[in-house]
């Protein structure tokens, strides 16, 4: 990938990931679909969802499936806003870029 | 290498970290195992990369906030965390104010001028946390080129301090000796008196009348000696200690 996906993008697509599934979601699922989108080791999430989980933006709980407990995260309403926010912030940035990029075009 | 082995090596590289975290990501590695399935195995392993990369990452997280820097595609990456942490703050905030963003908008007119001044706020926030290092290094340089000059004003104090202590300390002797004086010599003037009286009363009776002056006196002294080493000593060095334990927390303070 050309661009860097820097802590808070990152953050963002997970908390967007996890809150898809409103009744939670697993580690590996998350992992699977943040890689759709961005190019990332599966070694690098789970210091994301444990820093979210810390901040109280993801809680987590543990339900039987198939004969084994499995861990589910689940967006809280810090993470909600959170989320929010960074949309919020997201689309102010996209569109200053897309205005420069559009204006940069314009005068070729 | 198989999941047993790499979960065994990730356990044993994870012996130093606090036993909760060490189980909550072995949890998380091995629901991953059962959740990728036994046939994606060896693919999930070699996309974790090494159980000493996995460790090494995942006690970065454990460090994440406090130590700074951030987890990107890439890993790990040594980068200030702060730029994270002004976006949950501004996160908070927003949650008291309905919208930050949307009020900044408005009044700086979703400009690039508004967008500055958020960064600059934004940088000035953790400057007011604590001191860099720059700033401590250069308390401790003046700290000890100034090592002379401190130290006499420190003697100078001290020596002061003392001779205070000392002249009260005579001073309170002094009006005890007199006191005790007085009482003697009243004592004496007093059976002086008793025999003049005999030959010549009105000698007499003033010269007891004197003893009796000397003696209230005397009394006096000694009883405000008295109460002042009872009262007014304690009292002193409790302002002493107070005074230094001030000076000291001050020190501590700047330090």
């Amino acid at each position: 990938m050309v661009f860097n996906t820097g802590a808070a993008l990152l953050d963002a697509i997970v908390l967007a990931v996890v809150s898809g599934e409103t009744e939670g979601t697993y580690g590996y699922k998350i992992t699977q679909e943040v890689r759709q989108v961005i190019e990332i080791s599966e070694s690098t999430l789970y210091p994301v969802l444990r820093r979210l989980q810390k901040d109280g933006c993801l809680e987590v709980y543990d339900m039987e499936c198939a004969g084994r407990n499995r861990r589910y995260y689940k967006v809280t309403e810090k993470g909600r806003a959170q989320l929010n926010l960074y949309i919020s912030e997201w689309y102010r940035y996209s569109a200053k870029l897309n205005s420069i990029f559009e204006g940069g075009l314009r005068h070729e | 290498m198989n999941r047993a082995e790499f979960m065994r090596r990730l356990t044993e590289l994870l012996s130093d970290v606090p036993p909760a975290e060490r189980d909550e990501a072995i949890q998380y590695y091995n629901d991953y195992f059962d959740d990728a399935g036994a046939e994606n195995e060896s693919g999930v392993i070699a996309s974790l990369g090494t159980p000493e990369e996995l460790a090494g990452a995942i006690k970065a997280g454990l460090n994440d906030g406090g130590a700074g820097g951030e987890f990107t595609e890439t890993g790990f990456n040594g980068y200030a965390q702060t730029h994270k942490d002004e976006i949950m703050k501004t996160g908070a905030d927003s949650r008291q104010n309905n919208d930050p963003y949307s009020q900044r908008a408005a009044g700086a007119g979703g400009s690039y001028g508004g967008n500055a001044q958020a960064a600059q706020g934004g940088d000035a926030r953790p400057q007011k946390k604590g001191m860099s290092g720059g700033t401590i290094a250069l308390i401790v340089i003046v700290a000890i080129l100034t090592f002379p000059i401190w130290v006499g004003i420190a003697g100078a104090l001290f020596g002061v301090a003392v001779a205070i202590l000392v002249t009260v300390f005579s001073l309170f002797l002094a009006f005890l000796a007199v006191g005790l004086v007085f009482i003697a010599v009243s004592v004496a003037l007093f059976v002086t008196g008793c025999i003049l009286f005999v030959h010549a009363p009105l000698a007499g009776m003033s010269t007891v009348g004197v003893a009796l002056v000397l003696f209230g006196l005397g009394l006096l002294a000694v009883w405000l000696m008295a109460w002042g080493i009872v009262k007014a000593v304690p009292a002193l060095f409790r302002g002493c200690a107070a005074l230094i334990r001030k000076i000291f927390h001050r020190g501590g303070a700047m330090a």
